[in-house]
């Protein structure tokens, strides 16, 4: 009897503290993992808006071979006036 | 049923009660990081998706770029000579005098760095309004309209007339090969 009571004890002042302090920190783990996620999924959907203007890139390609032609013709025409 | 007996069924239920309201917990929390890790993957997709055509584009930039250089080197190459080419460029541009080992006015050139960090909550109210407006090249202050990406207006120097202004056949002090 005196060992059960012993065995009493231990489980409320030693097995249930240990159990309650490990699975406090499996959900303070847990929570900030998922603060951070929130941060990182702001980031990425700020990162999507800034690279919009990235699809005008093939405008921009296609400015830059018309004013290559147009240095090409220019500097021709320079080659003969000068 | 003895007292002991009595105290050990209700501690064991206590910490089955504790256990089960912790994973409870848990579990909410895993279901929330599951939805935000689907919001990341499709940012992430997205993300992908939009910067695809950024490598061909850059290439295509630079073989532009390179060819143009080449066309008006060669040009000037063949009214000035070499040496003359690159006294006369140094004459019009301060930047093409400086040595290419100074690492000082090539920095001036350099991207600014877009900081993503603006877009977590934490941080934006961390960093000061008066930190993100200031011109990292300039060190003067933005105005409100101004974004962060904009490049700076270029502005005309009276002292760089456009070359061969006036009706001169010199440029940059240099007799033209006719």
């Amino acid at each position: 009897m005196i060992l059960w009571w012993i065995g009493n004890v231990v489980l409320i002042a030693v097995i249930a503290p240990v159990v309650v302090f490990l699975l406090r920190a499996v959900l303070v783990s847990a929570r900030t993992v998922e603060r951070t996620l929130g941060d990182i999924a702001g980031v990425g959907g700020a990162m999507v808006v800034d690279l919009g203007p990235v699809s005008q890139l093939v405008t921009t390609v296609s400015l830059a071979s018309e004013t290559n032609a147009g240095i090409t013709r220019y500097g021709a025409a320079l080659d003969e006036l000068l | 049923m003895t007292p002991a007996a009595v105290v050990t069924i209700i501690a064991v239920v206590l910490v089955i009660l504790v256990i089960v309201g912790f994973l409870l917990a848990i579990a909410r929390a895993l279901v929330g990081i599951d939805k935000t890790l689907g919001t990341v993957i499709d940012a992430v997709g997205a993300i992908a998706v939009k910067t695809e055509p950024v490598a061909y584009v850059v290439d295509s930039l630079n073989s532009n770029l390179d060819n143009a250089k080449g066309t008006l080197s060669s040009l000037l190459a063949s009214k000035v000579g070499a040496a003359g080419a690159a006294q006369l460029v140094a004459s019009v541009d301060p930047l093409a005098a400086t040595p290419a080992a100074s690492p000082g006015p090539a920095r001036a050139h350099e991207p600014e760095r877009i900081n993503y960090k603006r877009a977590s909550p934490a941080v934006a109210e961390a960093e000061p309004a008066s930190a993100a407006r200031v011109n990292p090249r300039t060190g003067t202050p933005r105005t409100g309209t101004q974004s962060p990406s904009e490049p700076e207006p270029v502005t005309e120097s009276p002292e760089r007339p456009f070359p061969g202004a006036g009706g001169e056949t010199r440029l940059g002090g240099l007799p033209i090969k006719r």
